[in-house]
């Protein structure tokens, strides 16, 4: 991974320095202080998890409310649907009345994802005129098959994915990246279409933050080396404050959630 | 370095003023935003006041760069990616050509970021042939028209949708149209083609976190994401204050951030980027530089005067309540940065002296501290380097902007302790202004050093009986 070549130099130690010398510390030997970075489990913890993780129906209706309710003010549109395969012959519909933007040929690319599968678009494509690529890949794909993908993405005018969490609160999916879940598929396609289960839903970007910091589960994945808010299709307003959507990034938007 | 040219800002001012069209754009961006972002703060749960908790986790951001920095960067290095640490803006755009010719990159593509205006990056690797692609839409048409950004977040502001028409049909080769979407989709066409081809992607970075070791960006159009992660090497910059301590601090600034910028509850996207593409990952660059930059900065820490000043986020919010910016629009500032936060930062990283216009032409009104979602005292800052200017201050290197000054307020010092010696003068001013010219009852012109005083305004002349006269003969009457 490391980029080969000559060692250059980083110029930290001089940089650092000039810092604690502006800061007015005592420059060099101090060692980093880390008590300014972490800090102690809050004192509720285990209550506002076991909240977070145990909403009932209730709660999470009104969760999938208020996300319906922001997502309208960024153009995205949300559909509930009760199954798998009810999103998926959802998904097969706006393939169908969509079409694609460059070329005329409809090809479609989704994640590799247990949730994706629940849809059946093999099947539901089955008589279509439809190439549906999954990001299916090896544990460690090499140049030839991550150009093959690619392409694949290239050709693709409606990308499909998950999402690891959905902030109700902002309207935001937040995608980490991981295997089988190349970014550029909720990015580089015309149409972003997303599914997720109802319990993805959270509250706000304080729950999102606070589960990723301190729950057990999350907190093994981290970060990772990239994660992705999207609230809402690209959108730039930059000709004299226009809002004109389909910028750069997908011109539209559309979630389904599973609710049963 | 970009070109500096803070010294035309009077001309470049009074130029902005006689053009229609520019104040038209400015005051409709001005009565959007402005007011937009002031209810956005109203809305919050939390009221406005979040702003002085956003300040706080900032000043605790600033007050620790030399541990959060170190961390950060181990973070990302950990990950497989390379932290340069750079002294000024020739260190910063001579890693990136270095880095650049290594892999031989012909083409970069390139997210907005106001960073890299500032170290003229573009310039570098320009005149060292390779092509640089903006490609935030704004960004986009402010390069091919040849200009440089009038506002922080709607850097193509000045500019109306028929001249943007016109500029397109002559560089992109496309029927002519005025309409916005059209506009919009040929950008998208034409700059697509850039995103798959270019070898590097070069973008800012919002705020960075250090727990995590992580950069962010954020946009609304997806141009940033498409430039970090189609190309194979994606470099981000980021000025050494942009970095917060936790990962929680990124809900109170990122809330606070979308509003200041464009009024909005969340941006469109924001992406937290720590390393290159690991090997079980089907897409995202096979090199991940940082350049973390000084440029200055340090000097600015170092006076507990102005470390508030890198307390910013850089979101725009001052511009759009600024009286003096929604006049004189960016371009006048003479550097990237405009509006209140350039009238302060563009004095402290380029000179207070050379930069003294941008300054004294700020009206100290106040509304720039209230739209600041970080709650950073402009004004006092200001009114700081107003001091300095007139006072002149030896760690600055400031020289007195006008020696003449204070030579006047002494003479007047003396003027005003002497009764009998202020009535004469008072007396030979009567005598005299009757030979300065007039308009309308009113004196145009003042000679020598007073002339500053009608320069732009006329004056009233100075009543033939004084005040205490008349009260002294009015109680005698009665």
């Amino acid at each position: 991974m490391m980029p080969s070549g000559n060692q250059k130099k980083t110029g930290e130690h001089e940089f650092i320095t000039n810092i604690q010398k502006a800061l007015g510390r005592p420059s060099g030997s101090v060692l980093p202080d880390q008590s300014v970075l972490t800090q102690a489990p809050p004192p509720d913890l285990e209550h506002r998890l076991s909240l977070y993780c145990s909403r009932n129906r209730q709660d999470q209706t009104k969760l999938l409310d208020l996300f319906m309710e922001q997502a309208a003010l960024v153009n995205m549109k949300v559909i509930p649907v009760e199954t798998g395969s009810l999103a998926g012959s959802a998904v097969r519909e706006l393939i169908l009345k969509t079409e694609p933007e460059w070329g005329i040929e409809k090809s479609v690319i989704a994640w590799q994802d247990p949730l994706i599968e629940q849809l059946g678009l093999k099947e539901q494509l089955a008589s279509d005129n439809v190439a549906l690529f999954i990001t299916q890949s090896s544990p460690a794909p090499g140049l030839e098959e991550r150009e093959e993908k690619r392409r694949h993405l290239l050709e693709s005018y409606i990308g499909i994915t998950t999402a690891d969490f959905c902030v109700a609160e902002s309207a935001t999916l937040v995608m980490r990246s991981g295997p089988g879940r190349p970014r550029a598929v909720s990015l580089v396609p015309s149409v972003h279409v997303a599914v997720i289960k109802m319990d993805q839903i959270i509250q706000s970007l304080s729950e999102l933050y606070f589960r990723l910091k301190f729950d057990p589960k999350e907190k093994e994945q981290g970060l990772t080396n990239c994660m992705t808010f999207i609230s809402g299709p690209s959108k730039t307003a930059d000709i004299e404050l226009v809002m004109v959507h389909g910028a750069h990034g997908p011109r539209q938007m559309i979630v389904y959630v599973i609710t049963g | 370095m970009a070109e500096i040219k803070t010294e035309y800002y009077k001309q470049n001012a009074v130029k902005a003023i006689g053009d229609p069209i520019l104040q038209n754009a400015l005051s409709n961006v001005q009565n959007r935003l402005g007011p937009a972002t002031a209810l956005c703060y109203q809305k919050l749960a939390e009221g406005p006041d979040l702003r002085l908790k956003a300040h706080k986790i900032r000043e605790f951001a600033v007050n620790n760069l030399d541990i959060l920095l170190p961390v950060l960067a181990q973070k990302i290095r950990d990950r497989g990616g390379k932290v340069f640490f750079a002294r000024n803006a020739e260190a910063a755009t001579a890693y990136c050509l270095e880095v650049a010719r290594e892999n031989r990159i012909k083409m970069v593509v390139k997210g907005k970021s106001m960073v890299t205006e500032e170290i003229g990056l573009n310039q570098v690797l320009e005149a060292n042939g390779i092509e640089v692609n903006e490609t935030d839409l704004g960004e986009y048409i402010i390069q091919l028209a040849g200009e440089s950004p009038s506002h922080i977040i709607a850097p193509a502001i000045h500019k109306t949708r028929k001249e943007i028409g016109r500029l397109f049909t002559e560089k992109l080769g496309i029927p002519y149209s005025e309409d916005p979407p059209v506009l919009t989709q040929a950008a998208r066409k034409f700059l697509r083609e850039k995103f798959l081809k270019a070898g590097m992607g070069l973008s800012g970075c919002n705020m960075a976190c250090a727990e995590t070791g992580h950069i962010t960006t954020v946009s609304n159009e997806g141009n940033i994401r498409m430039s970090t992660t189609l190309p194979k090497i994606h470099m981000a910059f980021m000025g050494m204050e942009r970095v917060t301590a936790r990962l929680e601090d990124h809900d109170v600034l990122f809330r606070l951030l979308s509003r200041g910028a464009a009024a909005q509850n969340m941006a469109g996207y924001v992406s937290y980027i720590g390393g290159p593409r690991t090997p079980d990952q089907l897409d995202g660059p096979d090199q991940f530089h940082l350049v973390i930059l000084d440029n200055g900065r340090s000097r600015i820490l170092a006076d507990p005067e102005f470390r508030e000043a890198l307390f910013c986020i850089r979101c725009a919010a001052c511009l759009n309540v600024c009286p003096a910016y929604g006049k004189i629009g960016g371009h006048s500032y003479g550097y990237p940065y405009s509006g209140p936060i350039g009238a302060v930062i563009t004095p402290l990283l380029t000179g207070i002296n050379r930069a003294k216009d941008l300054f004294l032409g700020e009206p100290l009104c106040g509304a720039c501290k209230k739209a600041c979602p970080v709650d950073i005292d402009l004004p006092r800052m200001l009114l700081a380097l107003r001091a300095k200017a007139a006072y002149g201050d030896h760690q600055w290197a400031v020289t007195r902007v006008n020696p003449r000054e204070k030579f006047l307020f002494e003479i007047f010092s003396i003027l005003i302790r002497n009764r009998k010696l202020y009535d004469l003068a008072m007396k030979a001013g009567v005598f005299f202004q009757k030979w300065l010219p007039r308009k309308q009852g009113m004196i145009s012109h003042i000679p020598f050093v007073f002339k500053g005083w009608t320069q732009s305004r006329d004056i009233k002349p100075l009543a033939r009986t004084n005040f205490l006269t008349l009260w002294k003969n009015r109680n005698q009457k009665s």
